[in-house]
């Protein structure tokens, strides 16, 4: 028995178009598996001393503020435009130098939006503390005037609680910020394929995912396609 | 006839390209204030033309008439006793002027040293003028022999001589008087040539002492003063309304609406020259007894003048910002809308001169004459009312009312005294209607490109011949495909022009892939999303030729995915700095305008036209109503407060009327005609529906949330986040999701996809219970018991039909009900708000919502003639905080828009509404996708007294189902007729 095969033969057309879907789709995915997924920022904040109130600052402190407000400021960034999640990001660490130092970083999707979003915890970590220290300020303040009014302590005693509570007073006044940020750095583009994202018009694009970027360039790579075929066959309708 | 207009144009252009371009030299060489002399030298001798008693174009109308007697003695006496005449009262004229000359230098120059030379300058110009009266006489005895190709060798003759004269008198370091001795000469020159050429024309001496004959002059007069009193009446309408401005606004108006003034005036100058050879080619046809020819040569002409003013108008208007910007600098912005209501007055006003061209070849001048006092009595009282009343743009619209109603008259007369058939008239204005049609699109398009870019004089410049060119293509495009574009004679005939445009498209179109292919890659790798956008703008560009009403489809499904687009692009940026959001929107709104140029393109508007004559006396009154309404929108864009929001605020609301007619030519068809495209449709439905109902259920994605909460709007009640689906807002998921839920309600219920309508429907119920919105599940339930009015109150429903209809009827309600209960357990507020719907006049922000709306109406009652597009909505500012919002989108249309806006609007509607209800019940089967559509812009419409609604994107998913309501209720109108490529 002889068995008949065919071999359907597909037009070198549709072919040309299948490898124009699969190279613009390889090219857009190269592409982007070539650039960098994500950029750090970073600051490192030393504690100003204020007055007679010195609560520990370090890591686990910042840390505690930044989770204390946490709710606040995902609603903040939500407000912005900006993905809350990268609040998971967040890293505090001590650092050498200079001594007593901490450093804050995040990451984001493009080196200004990593700037940004830095700015908003520093700021967010400052304002708790601010707050907390406020609240330390009155307290202490409070009991400064409860001991001067009560106590009869020796002259110079009642001279150093009377300087502390024009201190407490001056600050509570104009509260000011707790840290002073020494150094902001943000890492910038550097592979050739952020370089050329870089070079071109318009502020720095992020880095789309590989599977988006594979369906998007199919999707263009079929509109070129259909608009070569359509010439092709056509022309132009005269 | 086309190529001797160009003649006649081109050469007029020659003589003001040299002044034009001599200008920069002249300032530069002689300073400002001798070149404002120099200008007023110019003037005087163009002004002798006003008091001149209209020899000239007398001549071209007796003379054009003797030759085809072939009276040549006639012509000889005619020509001898105009150009005498025309002597004597310029020499009557340039005595007075000469004596006045000295006093006028004075004047000009007070206390200056230069006051010899202006003096002498003055006195060159007066004899000039003299000369320029005489050579105008030769002129016109040039176009009587219909010579006008002589006509222009003179002009261009006298621009080189006047080129050659200021080029010897600048390098030699002359001054004014020197200028003026050399425009003297370019024209005496001219005159010598003019006699010349004429000469040769006629085969005699034009001008013999022998051959004048006082007796004429009575013949001169009848057919000279009519055109006289059209060229006074259009010179008076060009500097009143300066005058007026200055004096009732303030120099600073009037300098903003002098640019304008300048540049459309201008224009209608250089096109009043188009319809010269006209003149003698008619009378020589009316001479001869001819009256068949006579007609189809002026139906001919009158249609290719219109391309011609169509082209050169709407050129103007849609390249006025870049343009002005590129001109004059920044500070002019007032001046573009000026411009652009001046054109469609003027564009009238050159229109009509090819009837008057016919009046006066048949021998009633008086037409002309009675167009003009027309023209001038309404101008004159408009201005002055409408200045008074609304400012300086006021007098661009009583300029442009004035100059449409002599037109109006002119084209009304001509039928009435039998000279021409209204149809023909018609067929000479649509190229003027297609040409504002596509011009507005790109001169909105030219003033957001100048608020957006804020580019140099240079890049104003560029961009304008860009926008320019892109505009000459488009109307090219529509023309040709509307058959006007065979009117224009070509070489060689239409065939031939076909075959290079064959050629262009193919070679255009290959270019344009070549240079979009490495830039839609690179872009892809970059900005995919913007870069799938803009390709989805190509593929809907490629099925509006092909397939215009899935484009249209097509278009739909981007409207509804718009904030999923929008925050995919705003997530990667886009090039050039430009705003995300904003160019995404641009492209969608492109792939609207693709596509409904597709559909009624390849329609040529035959449906429309069906329509509008089986319609009935209520379809008509809507329709009618709402083309007012949409009329009314472009003068009273002069009326916003700024330019920008006034034409945003028509971009949001009139703009998307567009679908309605798209929609009304691609469903006019029989239900079983269109099923593909209902699927289409539906499935569209569905998938918006479909994926609000999923991300209800599911939560939006991350990037969802964040974006709808970084927009400007309520997207949370308490801690509840709203649903937003596939839009950036839940105001605008409401918006598409009203109308689409009550189309499918209805269409369950009568139509043949009951499952997949029922499931669409409930699926878009979920997303708007979710909404936490109160006015859309009113405006669903208002639906229900509309249909259930409609349907059970139908006689021809069998008893059991009736049951089921009102069984599946308040099982949605119940459903919808339920859901809002439980919606309402999400927290304290959003039990408070669904409280609302039992007690609505307890409700605060019901309570606030009838307090804002006394307000407005006090509003309008202040300003009853409206405040302007853009003052309401979104266009009205950039927060919430700055927004004027009126929370009903009917009173926002007469805050807008006033009484009369306001009016057409509602009144428009309602019985347009009414209109289809009637005709679709009558229909009975065939009419339940009509009912369902008309149904669901019902839901729209109860949706949009809460709120600006129109603004949002579900205004596209009403007008549509309006258009389709439309469509279907005249879907037996069609007998017999070809069916348009449509699908």
């Amino acid at each position: 028995m002889r068995v008949a095969i065919g071999v359907s033969r597909v037009s070198p057309s549709r072919i040309a178009a299948a490898l124009l879907v699969l190279a613009v789709g390889a090219v857009a995915v190269a592409f982007t598996l070539s650039r960098q997924a994500e950029y750090r920022a970073s600051v490192s904040v030393v504690a100003v001393e204020r007055g007679v109130l010195r609560p520990a600052v370090g890591p686990a402190y910042l840390r505690d503020r930044l989770a204390a407000g946490g709710a606040e400021l995902a609603t903040r960034l939500e407000r912005d435009g900006i993905d809350p999640g990268l609040l998971g990001g967040v890293r505090i660490a001590p650092v050498e130098r200079p001594a007593g130092a901490i450093a804050i970083s995040v990451v984001a999707a493009t080196p200004a939006r990593a700037r940004e979003l830095l700015r908003l915890v520093v700021l967010q970590i400052d304002a708790l503390s601010a707050a907390e220290l406020e609240r330390l300020a009155r307290r202490r303040l409070r009991a400064v005037d409860v001991e001067l009014a009560t106590t009869a302590a020796a002259p110079p005693g009642r001279l150093a609680l009377r300087r502390e509570a024009r201190g407490l007073r001056r600050y509570l006044e104009q509260p000011r910020s707790r840290f002073g940020a020494l150094q902001v750095t943000v890492e910038r583009p550097r592979r050739w394929a952020d370089r050329v994202a870089r070079s071109l018009p318009g502020a720095f694009p992020a880095r789309p995912s590989p599977v988006w970027a594979a369906i998007a360039g199919a999707l263009v790579g079929a509109a070129l396609a259909l608009g070569g075929a359509l010439l092709r066959r056509r022309g132009w309708a005269a | 006839m086309t190529g001797r207009t160009a003649l006649t144009v081109g050469s007029r252009a020659a003589v003001l390209a040299v002044v034009l371009l001599s200008t920069p030299f002249v300032v530069a060489a002689l300073g400002p204030d001798a070149y404002g002399v120099w200008i007023v030298v110019v003037a005087i001798a163009g002004l002798y033309g006003v008091v001149d008693g209209g020899f000239a174009p007398a001549l071209g109308r007796l003379v054009a008439d003797a030759v085809a007697r072939d009276d040549r003695a006639a012509v000889r006496e005619l020509t001898t006793t105009a150009f005498v005449a025309s002597l004597l009262i310029g020499l009557a004229l340039g005595a007075i002027a000469w004596v006045l000359a000295p006093a006028f230098a004075e004047v000009l120059t007070p206390g200056g040293g230069v006051r010899p030379a202006t003096e002498a300058a003055l006195r060159l110009a007066v004899v000039t003028g003299v000369a320029v009266n005489a050579a105008g006489v030769l002129d016109g005895a040039l176009i009587g022999l219909n010579r006008i190709d002589l006509l222009a060798r003179v002009r261009v003759t006298y621009a080189t001589l006047l080129a050659v004269g200021i080029a010897a008198v600048l390098l030699a370091g002359g001054g004014v008087a020197e200028l003026a001795a050399a425009q003297l000469g370019a024209w005496c020159l001219a005159i010598a040539v003019a006699a010349l050429v004429a000469r040769h024309a006629l085969g005699a001496a034009p001008i013999a002492a022998t051959a004048l004959a006082p007796r004429r002059i009575g013949a001169l007069l009848r057919f000279g003063l009519p055109p006289q009193a059209s060229r006074v009446s259009l010179i008076g309408a060009l500097q009143y309304e300066r005058l007026i401005v200055a004096m009732l606004v303030g120099a600073g108006a009037a300098a903003g609406y002098g640019v304008a003034s300048l540049l459309a005036g201008g224009l209608r100058a250089l096109m009043g020259q188009a319809a010269l050879p006209l003149l003698p080619a008619l009378t020589a046809l009316a001479a001869r007894g001819e009256r068949e020819r006579l007609d189809a040569e002026f139906a001919r002409s009158s249609q290719r003048l219109g391309v011609i003013f169509a082209v050169a108008f709407g050129a103007l208007a849609a390249v006025a910002p870049l343009a002005i910007e590129a001109w004059v600098g920044a500070g002019f912005g007032e001046a573009v809308r000026y411009t652009w209501i001046l054109c469609a007055g003027f564009a009238v006003s050159a229109l009509a001169t090819t009837g008057y061209a016919l009046a006066q070849a048949v021998g009633r001048p008086a037409i002309e004459a009675r167009a003009a006092g027309v023209a001038a009595a309404v101008y004159l009282a408009a201005v002055a009312v409408l200045v008074a009343a609304l400012g300086a743009p006021g007098a661009a619209i009583g300029t442009t009312a004035g100059l449409v109603a002599g037109g109006a008259y002119c084209f009304t007369a001509l039928p009435r005294a039998g000279l021409a058939r209204r149809g023909v008239l018609l067929a000479a204005l649509a190229p003027l209607a297609t040409g504002a049609a596509v011009a507005l699109p790109f001169a909105l398009a030219s003033a957001r490109l100048i608020a957006h870019f804020a580019p140099t004089r240079p890049a104003a410049a560029a961009l304008a011949l860009a926008v320019g060119a892109a505009y000459l293509a488009t109307l090219a495009g529509v023309l040709r495909a509307t058959g006007q574009l065979d009117r224009l004679a070509f070489p060689g005939g239409p065939a031939l022009a076909r075959r290079w445009l064959a050629r262009a498209g193919a070679i255009a179109g290959w270019a344009g892939l070549a240079a979009a292919g490495p830039a839609l890659v690179v872009g892809v790798a970059v900005w995919p999303a913007l870069t799938v956008l803009v390709a989805l703008t190509g593929v809907v560009a490629v099925l509006a030729w092909r397939a215009p009403a899935y484009a249209f489809v097509v278009t739909l499904l981007l409207f509804g995915f718009e904030g999923t687009l929008k925050l995919a692009v705003a997530g990667e940026g886009v090039p050039l700095s430009a705003a995300p959001a904003a160019g995404a929107a641009a492209l969608i709104d492109l792939c609207l305008v693709l596509s409904a140029v597709g559909v009624l393109v390849s329609d040529r508007l035959r449906t429309p036209r069906l329509i509008w004559r089986a319609a009935g006396g209520l379809e008509r009154t809507g329709l009618a109503l709402l083309a007012l309404w949409l009329a009314l929108a472009l003068p009273q864009l002069a009326l916003s407060a700024s330019l920008g929001a006034g034409i945003e605020g028509m971009r949001l609301t009139q703009l998307y009327v567009v679908a309605l007619p798209v929609a009304a030519v691609a469903f006019h068809r029989s239900r079983a005609r269109v099923e593909s495209l209902v699927t289409a449709l539906l499935a569209v439905f569905g998938l918006v529906a479909g994926y609000a109902a999923l991300r209800v259920a599911t939560g939006p994605a991350t990037d969802e949330r964040v974006y709808a909460l970084a927009q400007d709007s309520v997207t949370e009640v308490s801690t509840a986040f709203r649903a937003v689906g596939s839009f950036s807002g839940t105001v605008g998921l409401e918006s598409f999701l009203v109308p689409v839920v009550g189309f499918c309600l209805v269409l369950a219920l009568l139509g043949r996809d009951r499952g997949y309508a029922a499931a669409i429907a409930a699926a878009g119920g979920v997303a708007l219970v979710a909404s936490y919105g109160r006015a859309p599940l009113v405006a669903v339930v208002a639906v229900a018991v509309l249909a259930l009015v409609l349907l059970v109150g139908d006689g021809r429903l069998a008893g059991v039909r009736r049951l089921a209809v009102a069984s599946a009827v308040a099982v949605g309600v119940l459903g919808l009900g339920a859901g809002a209960v439980v919606a309402g357990s999400a927290n304290e507020k959003a039990g408070t708000r669904a409280q609302g719907l039992i007690d609505p006049l307890g409700d605060e922000s019901m309570r606030m919502r009838l307090e804002s709306w006394g307000d407005d109406l006090e509003q309008i009652g202040r300003h009853p003639l409206g405040q302007g597009l853009g003052v309401v909505g979104d266009a009205s500012g950039d927060s919430r905080a700055t927004k004027r919002e009126t929370d009903n989108a009917f009173l926002k249309v007469f805050v807008e828009q006033g009484l009369p806006g306001g009016l057409a609007f509602a009144v428009g509607l309602v019985a347009l509404w009414l209109g289809l209800a009637r005709r679709l019940l009558a229909l009975g089967e065939d009419g339940a996708l009509g009912l369902a559509a008309l149904l669901g812009t019902a839901g729209f419409l109860v949706l949009a007294t809460t709120g600006e609604f129109f603004e949002q994107p579900g205004k596209l998913v009403a007008w549509t189902l309006l258009g389709i309501a439309l469509g279907q209720a005249f879907q037996h109108a069609r007998r017999d007729r070809g069916e348009p490529r449509v699908a």
